[in-house]
């Protein structure tokens, strides 16, 4: 099941889980572009703690911080090669360490911004919200078909795996090309029990009516209520400000000499 | 009433030469639980396909003979249309459920069918509280045990309405216990519904004190056709691979044995009735 650790099911019952999830993308979205459009440290970090507050108002910051540290051998390498590029251009230590750190440190907000949409919605409002978006249904059975079966298919893989160690496969032995011919005998029983599956599947599908009407009705519906106003005015109000910051040039390295000595600007 | 009425249906998949069933007639009235039993690749599968329409329209072969479910010609009729008078429950749990909670896996169908939202949301409620399942409401497929996993199915297929519901091993993935529980929830909704029942099953034991009839099938064709009680008492069961339940057995030596023994039983408290009307009151 570790592989779908980070997906919820159950919906959760803290404010932000209950906001609608058109709400939660396109909040989301607003961050990913304010990370985008600044390079301003102050800012940067004021962003940073704004979502981790949304983020730990809906209890989820244990699985957000796992995200942010799977972010970090990346932020790494662009760490090292902004450092890098900065101290050819200027040969300064404690400039390049803050130019590297600024754009390192974007690059963590950038690829947690979608957490908050992630973390707190249940795949079901994933494929609601596709819907929402006018996608055509079988995408978005497709959608929630992948990650209903990615389990099932996981414990295929492992049961594979076993039946030909018990026949004396070795998996885990000898030299790298030795191993990827190894993964054949793994590979093709996988693939015929995907095939076989596809037909039964297939079989309960037409049972079940699939594509019986055109227009499908849905069970559950998204509705904005007042509360995903507030939330999504509030949000929207925070990032016209930063927008305006960027356009006015109001950004704080801009206005403090000191910090533009040592940030990017 | 007649609900299910085959007439001479003989059927051969494409690509192979050996017909899957030939010449099969079978009646069957509204309301019965019907136990079908026979060696697998006996034809019970393509039988219960055959009711539902897979056969010959998912199924592509040589299909002849007449098949009217519900007064609609099974092979004819759109498979959507079919599937709300006759329902079909899988051998496989997992590839039966295709939503993310139970909730809306009953209303996958449904929704499917267009059908009005507040009419989807009240036949969902009344599926599962039929199953019995109001608490796994939102769970997810992955965190239910075999047995839930397969009232699932059996409740989204409830929620179509229909008025048969086959059957093919709904219980070849499950535990003794939870076969038998099973079993008896389906008989239990089949009297309050007033459903039909078409099961297909090699757990004959528990299944056959429960059917109202018994219909073997191998080798394509029906080999018999009436109550269960009789084919025990008639033929040798392992001849033609049904399961031989040991208290059929028992006391089909006991009858043998004893002039006094009156009849074959087939559960074990016909087997005690019997044991004390012998002792004369025990």
């Amino acid at each position: 099941m570790s592989v779908l650790e980070g997906l919820r099911f159950r919906p959760g019952n803290t404010f932000v889980h209950r906001l609608d999830p058109r709400v939660k993308l396109l909040t989301s979205v607003m961050i990913l572009t304010t990370a985008v459009v600044h390079i301003d440290i102050i800012l940067i970090g004021l962003l940073l703690l704004v979502e981790a507050a949304v983020i730990t108002a809906a209890r989820v910051h244990r699985l957000w911080l796992r995200t942010v540290r799977g972010a970090v051998p990346l932020a790494l390498i662009v760490f090292i090669i902004s450092f890098i590029s900065q101290y050819s251009r200027e040969p300064s230590i404690l400039v390049s360490t803050g130019f590297a750190l600024a754009y390192s440190f974007r690059l963590v907000v950038f690829l947690s911004s979608f957490s908050l949409f992630f973390l707190t919605t249940t795949p079901d409002e994933m494929a609601l919200t596709l819907q929402k978006m006018k996608l055509p249904y079988e995408y978005t059975f497709a959608f929630v078909s992948a990650i209903r079966f990615t389990p099932v298919m996981a414990e295929e893989l492992r049961n594979v795996m076993d039946a030909q160690r018990a026949r004396g496969l070795e998996l885990d032995k000898g030299p790298f090309l030795r191993r990827i011919r190894n993964m054949i005998p793994i590979l093709v029983p996988l693939l015929v029990n995907v095939i076989r599956r596809s037909y039964e599947l297939a079989e309960a599908m037409e049972v079940k009516c699939f594509g019986a009407s055109k227009k499908r009705t849905s069970l559950r519906v998204l509705k904005l209520r007042r509360a995903d106003v507030f939330f999504l005015c509030c949000a929207a109000v925070l990032f016209v400000a930063a927008v305006a910051v960027k356009v006015l040039g109001l950004e704080p390295v801009k206005l403090y000499p000191n910090l533009g000595r040592y940030f990017p600007v | 009433m007649k609900i299910v009425e085959v007439e001479s249906l003989s059927f051969t998949y494409a690509g192979v030469k050996k017909p899957a069933l030939s010449d099969i007639n079978l009646q069957i009235d509204e309301g019965e639980f019907v136990l079908i039993a026979g060696p697998s690749g006996g034809g019970k599968s393509t039988l219960c396909r055959c009711l539902n329409g897979l056969v010959p329209q998912f199924y592509e072969g040589e299909y002849s003979g007449r098949v009217v479910v519900d007064g609609l010609e099974a092979d004819k009729t759109p498979i959507h249309v079919l599937s709300q008078h006759v329902g079909m429950v899988f051998q496989n749990p997992h590839n039966q459920l295709f939503s993310l909670s139970v909730e809306s896996d009953i209303a996958f169908p449904l929704e499917n069918l267009g059908l009005p939202r507040e009419e989807i949301r009240q036949r969902v409620e009344e599926a599962l509280s039929t199953m019995r399942i109001e608490h796994l409401r939102d769970r997810s497929p992955f965190e239910l045990s075999g047995g839930q996993q397969q009232r699932v199915a059996i409740a989204s297929v409830l929620a179509m309405r229909p008025r048969v519901i086959v059957m093919d091993e709904p219980t070849s993935y499950l535990d003794p216990l939870s076969a038998s529980n099973l079993f008896k929830t389906i008989d239990e909704v089949r009297s309050k519904l007033g459903l039909t029942v078409l099961l297909v099953e090699h757990r004959v034991d528990l299944a056959v004190a429960r059917a109202s009839r018994l219909v073997v099938v191998a080798e394509g064709r029906i080999i018999y056709n009436g109550p269960p009680r009789t084919f025990f008492e008639e033929q040798n069961p392992h001849l033609y691979g049904v399961a031989y339940p040991k208290v059929v057995k028992l006391s089909v030596r006991m009858r043998k044995a004893l002039n006094s023994w009156s009849k074959t039983c087939i559960n074990p408290e016909e087997f005690e009735e019997e044991v004390r009307k012998l002792r004369g009151g025990l």
